[in-house]
């Protein structure tokens, strides 16, 4: 939905002049979900409400709700998708409730944004998106990753910098790094993506100016199911390199990796990681 | 004089395959290949037209927003992370 109809200047036109757009996630309003217990009593009142209108309902759905909180109309994701049958829905709404147009009610901002963290630990920002071949679905998608004051540590050389130096990081490290090297598909929870081998290895290549940049090489084979609990044989294979600045006293200054070449389910897909504070 | 053929045939042939791989040998993948690869791969704007949107923070904020502009409301309810394009 978000690279197709959320994506249509229809659609956002729509849903920013005439509506109150708001989506939710299902995990969050789950039971043990960190949505509050009011917000979770109203998603329960509205689908039930949706049940007994007999509308079409399901947890991947589109509701339409009227002004005063009650379901009208319904569409699920797979016809959703299809941006003429979502923009002929919401149309409909507009013209059987005489709705006046407007400004958005809620300033448009970046839905994907870094995460608070205290001052010692470091925010990485990850992008994947398909390349060729297939193998996932379209579009790039997003991670924040968080490093504490421990594994910053345990990223950098224990030893004297030298140029030349080698050092292998540790596996706690790279497998938190890793763990997110997939393209899209419908299974995101990171804790069922499997490491089957991998390593990244820092080399100093230069000390300047108080900057010692190392150079990063590493590989992963993960395993990683499209869809979540069902069992399928696809593999993350990935070739990363990448480099990063730190000074003497541990502060890391830049952090970059890349993918090279990495393929799934048949294609191939790219990763690039930036340090973003 | 048909082995020296052979032999200058042999040659071509091999100089042909030298000059094929050394152009396809890789770019070495220095500091500034990485940086152009993080460039490369970041999303669009045309990638990150879904935060146009004016997006409720939840479902009651769409709902009181709603009753005091006298709006429909369009729910999305899913799995995963839309905002991220993890869904």
């Amino acid at each position: 939905m978000r690279t197709g109809p959320f994506s249509d200047a229809r659609v956002i036109e729509l849903l920013n002049n005439y509506f109150a757009p708001v989506y939710a996630v299902n995990e969050d309003y789950a039971e043990r979900g960190p949505a509050s217990r009011e917000e979770k009593a109203e998603y329960q009142r509205i689908y039930h409400e949706a049940v007994k209108a007999r509308l079409s309902t399901g947890t991947v759905h589109v509701y339409v709700l009227t002004p005063d909180g009650h379901p009208l109309d319904s569409l699920h994701v797979a016809e959703a998708a299809k941006k003429d049958k979502l923009i002929s829905m919401l149309e409909k709404t507009v013209k059987d409730l005489k709705t006046k147009e407007g400004k958005p009610l809620v300033k448009p901002v970046p839905q994907s944004v870094a995460p608070k963290t205290d001052e010692a630990s470091l925010v990485l920002h990850l992008t994947s998106r398909p390349l060729r071949g297939g193998g996932s679905w379209e579009g790039v998608s997003e991670n924040w990753i968080v490093l504490n004051r421990e594994e910053i540590k345990k990223l950098l050389p224990e030893t004297k910098a030298e140029v030349g130096a080698v050092w292998d990081i540790d596996k706690t490290v790279s497998t938190k790094l890793y763990r997110p090297f997939y393209p899209v598909t419908e299974n995101n929870d990171l804790s069922t993506n499997r490491i089957d081998r991998q390593f990244l290895r820092g080399t100093i290549v230069s000390i300047k100016e108080g900057i010692i940049r190392a150079r990063l090489e590493g590989k992963l084979k993960m395993k990683h199911a499209f869809y979540p609990g069902r069992e399928d044989n696809n593999f993350v294979e990935a070739e990363i390199v990448g480099y990063v600045d730190f000074k003497a006293n541990g502060d890391i200054e830049t952090m970059k990796l890349v993918t090279d070449e990495a393929t799934y389910g048949g294609g191939t897909f790219g990763v690039a990681v930036r340090l973003v504070k | 004089m048909i082995r020296a053929k052979i032999g200058a045939a042999t040659f071509l042939i091999g100089a042909a395959l030298t000059t094929t791989w050394a152009k396809e040998k890789p770019v070495p993948h220095d500091a500034a290949w990485v940086d152009q690869r993080v460039q490369d791969h970041q999303p669009t704007a045309a990638e990150k037209r879904f935060d146009e949107i004016g997006w409720a923070k939840d479902i009651r904020e769409a709902e009181r927003l709603a009753k005091e502009h006298n709006r429909p409301i369009m729910l999305f309810t899913h799995d995963g992370r839309m905002n991220l394009g993890r869904c």
